[in-house]
């Protein structure tokens, strides 16, 4: 499995954490049509060469997170362009591990 | 018209039912047979094997009773059967609730052409896991391919506001029916409809206020007319029922009239006497008799508001749902409470089933599952694209399913009068992808073009679609959190009260025991509980998954690695899977999803029990003048005394009134549990001091600043919890703590040879010996050369053999941690 501190529904929905909450929306009903569609390309996503799966759960939960105004800013927050220094990452993995990832 | 316009709704009550038709513009309750809007959900099966369902069954009520039955609902997940002794019959509540569906659907079939395959059926917010499949498995007896669930306060909310615009405001939905009390919160932002939370009673609605009235009427009676009725006698059994249904007709009736008199057609005949039964009755004397029904539902009214950090005046609208909502007492009582006047525009009686059309609507699930009315010769297109919409700019998806030999689509388009879309080609996985533009609210409706390279236009079918501009819907929230109990007692949350629906995740576990391959004895169980504990045995075992030995082709070893899923979708039903990376193989069936058959015995016993523990703490209460714990050890006595009261009722058959008892007495235990502990508080604090002073020893030297910031403030918010005397926050605090520690003991260079010299200790401990010796010598030469890399596996691997403490009846026998 991938490690789970790297997931952010900003990644699963494919979408700038600058996105308008209509953007939010939009960006999830174009997933899960997709997927519906049976589009094999969406399926998964890549964060840092770690490979997530996209399924409607997915999708939901990425939403359902972002619609909550506290729970977008900790994403906002946590959000990080994909490619970050090295003795950065280790204190980012040592602190996941605190938070019980 | 085209049969995919349509959506429809079921409201399955517990007295009554309805369905309801959406047809893009209006919903339009559906008519029953006897011309009537509703059904009551009465089903009767005669000598000869008919059934009768609804108004018709209604009839036999008090003529033949022992084969005609309501208010089955509750009973749905239970495996309590229902006999029909004249046709010598037993049925399940799910069959009894898919014969009431059957009529619903026959109806629609005859107002409008079609019997829906697929349809939008209301649940109680707080419906349990079982009860939810109960409903699915009835939907799937009565015909219907496809149901969505949805709670019953969120589509009165929808019925009641969808059409409305640019909202900001906080909604109350009261929903007491037959048999259960539901109230949501809701708030309604940019076009978006969200429940924020929900509470409510499965055993609390009409039928409480039916015995209200019955408990005077027999009180009038022993006084005025010496007949002395009694619950737990089985002889009496038919009079009482029959009373009752008097008793809801009187109460109905002086909702209207100021008198009225409670009267049977024919005299009541008990020990070989007849009696005239004529009890007079106001519409004041009821509105008193129903105070403490309505007492109760304002006490979880503000409940839910004061979880929320809301008052009453914050409130802007009350939406009341269920014949109840429609008695005087209980109007005035809520226009005294609320300063949001209570919406009158809308019938209290069909908003739910409107709002289930609706709901239908939203979710693309229309009543037919074929496709609209094929053209011939035609190139046939696959579409995805929501029904209803509240983003003005929603995408379509969409393929080719099949087209005409010698022609290539090439291009789409989408037309709106003066409106089109950009030209859209179909990608390298052969989709297109088209972003609309709604104009108006209400229906927008779309002409598809499809081009071919050379820009000709092709027939193509669908060639119209519909979207309708309206509110939408956020996702309902889980009304009750679902875990999986762990050997020791423990439950590890998966699905929290509140997380939007529909939700799933995994989490890995480790197998305790050995499970030996082809033994059909030999079993792992990973049972689910709904509740709010931490405890497994607090919490209501709904199903559990089980792996037999006979299912597998070889032996699963002790400490074995289970990737465990659970999800549930926006009805609240629930799915488990298991999956075994050592075998490669996934395993889906939960067994017993069902709500276990309520006991006498057992009930007894447990009343006895608490009654000691509410004793005991009582004692200690009033020694320390506890005000607090007196008040909650008096609602607990009084509680008691309600389930001695179903306890007597469940003796002369009401396996409903059992089911309640179980269910009070479960969550007295909590609160008694959370008395008992709270207590315990002094020796809880000086147990944790000393791990508090250690971890911060770890910190302090090996924790990164983000990590030393974070155990401060634990320690700041555990001080608040011991002020407050709160429990539960203690134990989440010290969690936190006690990882902290964990991090930064595991940076100190010699922690793992601790960990393996502590564990080389208890080798002989070990569930497989031969294993645990083997891995301890490979360490030990592993320790000598300093190899710390690998010498981690080896501690990892000893760890998982040697025994952990197991509580087995606290875990409902739980074979994962």
């Amino acid at each position: 499995m991938a490690p789970a501190w790297l997931k952010n529904p900003f990644f699963t929905l494919a979408i700038s954490p600058k996105a308008s909450a209509a953007e939010v929306e939009r960006a999830g009903q174009l997933l899960s049509s997709k997927l519906a569609a049976g589009s094999e390309a969406i399926k998964t996503y890549s964060v840092l060469g770690h490979r997530f799966e996209r399924d409607d759960f997915e999708i939901k939960w990425a939403l359902s997170e972002l619609r909550d105004p506290e729970k977008r800013l900790l994403w906002e927050f946590l959000f990080f362009e994909p490619r970050p220094p090295k003795a950065r990452h280790q204190n980012a993995l040592d602190f996941a591990k605190v938070l019980g990832f | 018209m085209e049969d995919k316009s349509y959506f429809v709704g079921f409201d399955f009550g517990t007295t009554n039912s309805l369905a309801a038709v959406f047809n893009g513009q209006e919903t339009k309750v559906v008519p029953s047979a006897q011309g009537g809007v509703l059904t009551p959900s009465v089903v009767r099966i005669s000598g000869k094997g008919n059934v009768l369902v609804g108004q018709r069954a209604a009839r036999y009520l008090d003529l033949d009773p022992e084969n005609t039955h309501r208010e089955f609902k509750r009973l749905l997940g239970t495996l309590h059967a229902i006999d029909f002794p004249a046709a010598e019959l037993s049925k399940s509540a799910q069959e009894l609730v898919a014969e009431v569906l059957k009529c619903l659907c026959l109806d629609v079939e005859r107002e409008f052409g079609f019997s829906p395959a697929q349809a939008v059926i209301t649940v109680p917010a707080l419906f349990e896991v079982p009860q939810s499949r109960g409903i699915i498995e009835a939907a799937r007896l009565a015909g219907l391919n496809k149901v969505e669930l949805l709670q019953e306060p969120v589509a009165a909310a929808l019925a009641a506001g969808w059409s409305d615009e640019n909202l900001r405001e906080k909604w109350l939905v009261y929903d007491l029916g037959g048999g259960t009390f539901d109230v949501s919160l809701l708030e309604t932002q940019e076009g978006r409809l969200r429940v924020i939370d929900h509470d409510g009673d499965n055993f609390l609605g009409g039928r409480d206020m039916d015995r209200a009235v019955l408990d005077y009427v027999c009180q009038w009676l022993a006084q005025e007319e010496g007949l002395h009725l009694e619950l737990s006698n089985p002889d009496h059994a038919q009079a009482l029922k029959a009373l009752a249904r008097a008793a809801e007709e009187v109460k109905i009736e002086l909702s209207q009239v100021s008198e009225s008199f409670l009267c049977l057609p024919r005299p009541l005949t008990l020990d070989g006497e007849e009696y005239l039964v004529e009890v007079p009755l106001s519409q004041d004397q009821v509105g008193q008799l129903v105070q403490p029904v309505i007492q109760k539902t304002m006490d979880i009214t503000l409940r839910l508001l004061g979880r929320n950090g809301l008052v009453t005046q914050d409130i802007q609208k009350v939406v009341l749902v269920g014949g109840p909502t429609r008695m005087p007492a209980l109007k005035s009582f809520l226009a005294n409470t609320f300063d949001a006047v209570a919406d009158h525009d809308h019938n209290a009686m069909t908003l739910v089933a409107q709002g289930a059309a609706l709901y239908a609507a939203m979710s693309n699930l229309p009543a037919l599952s074929q496709p609209v009315t094929q053209q011939p010769h035609a190139n046939r297109l696959w579409l995805n694209h929501p029904a209803m919409s509240a983003d003005p700019h929603p995408f379509v998806i969409g393929r080719v399913a099949e087209s005409l030999a010698d022609e290539h689509p090439h291009q789409v388009q989408f037309t709106c009068g003066d409106w089109s879309s950009e030209l859209a080609e179909f990608d390298e996985e052969g989709l297109f992808q088209v972003q609309l533009h709604l104009t108006k609210r209400g229906i927008n409706d779309f002409k598809l073009r499809l081009l071919d390279p050379r820009g000709k236009e092709l027939l193509c079918s669908p060639a119209r679609i519909t979207i309708i501009y309206g509110l939408s819907l956020s996702d309902p929230p889980l009304s009750r959190t679902i875990g999986v109990a762990l050997a020791d007692g423990s439950v590890q949350t998966y699905l929290e009260r509140g997380v939007p629906l529909p939700v799933k995740r995994t989490f890995v576990h480790k197998s305790i025991g050995l499970i030996e391959a082809g033994n059909a004895e030999s079993v792992l169980k990973i049972p689910i509980v709904q509740g709010e504990f931490d405890h497994a045995h607090l919490c209501r075992l709904v199903g559990s998954l089980q792996i037999r030995g006979d299912q597998l082709e070889e032996n699963l070893q002790p400490g074995s690695s289970l990737e465990f899923s659970l999800s549930c979708d926006r009805g609240g039903v629930l799915m488990a899977s298991v999956f075994l990376p050592s075998q490669n193989r996934v395993f889906e069936e939960v067994a017993q999803l069902v709500i276990a058959k309520a006991d006498p015995d057992t009930i007894g016993e447990m009343v006895a029990s608490l009654s000691n523990r509410i004793q005991k703490l009582q004692t200690q209460a009033f020694a320390e003048n506890d005000k607090r714990n007196i008040e909650h050890l008096m609602q607990s006595e009084n509680a008691i005394a309600g389930v001695l009261n179903d306890l007597s009722r469940l003796r002369s058959g009401d396996e409903d009134a059992g089911q309640r008892a179980i269910r009070t007495l479960i969550e007295t235990e909590g609160q008694l549990f959370e008395m008992e502990t709270a207590s315990k508080l002094t020796a809880f604090q000086d147990q944790n001091e000393l791990e508090i002073h250690n971890a911060n020893s770890w910190v302090s030297h090996f924790g990164s600043l983000p990590e030393q910031k974070m155990f401060q403030q634990a320690l700041v918010a555990l001080e608040k919890a011991e002020a407050q005397k709160d429990h539960a926050g203690l134990a989440r605090q010290m969690k936190i703590i006690r990882k902290l520690a964990n991090v930064s003991y595991y940076r100190h260079p010699e922690s793992w040879f601790w960990d393996f010299e502590h564990l080389a200790a208890k080798v002989d401990e070990a569930t497989d010996l031969r294993k645990a010796h083997d891995l301890v010598k490979k360490g030990r030469l592993l320790w000598e050369k300093g190899d710390l890399e690998n010498l981690k596996p080896i501690v990892n691997d000893l760890a998982v053999l040697l025994p952990r403490h197991t509580e087995s009846v606290r875990s409902y026998d739980s074979g994962i941690r």
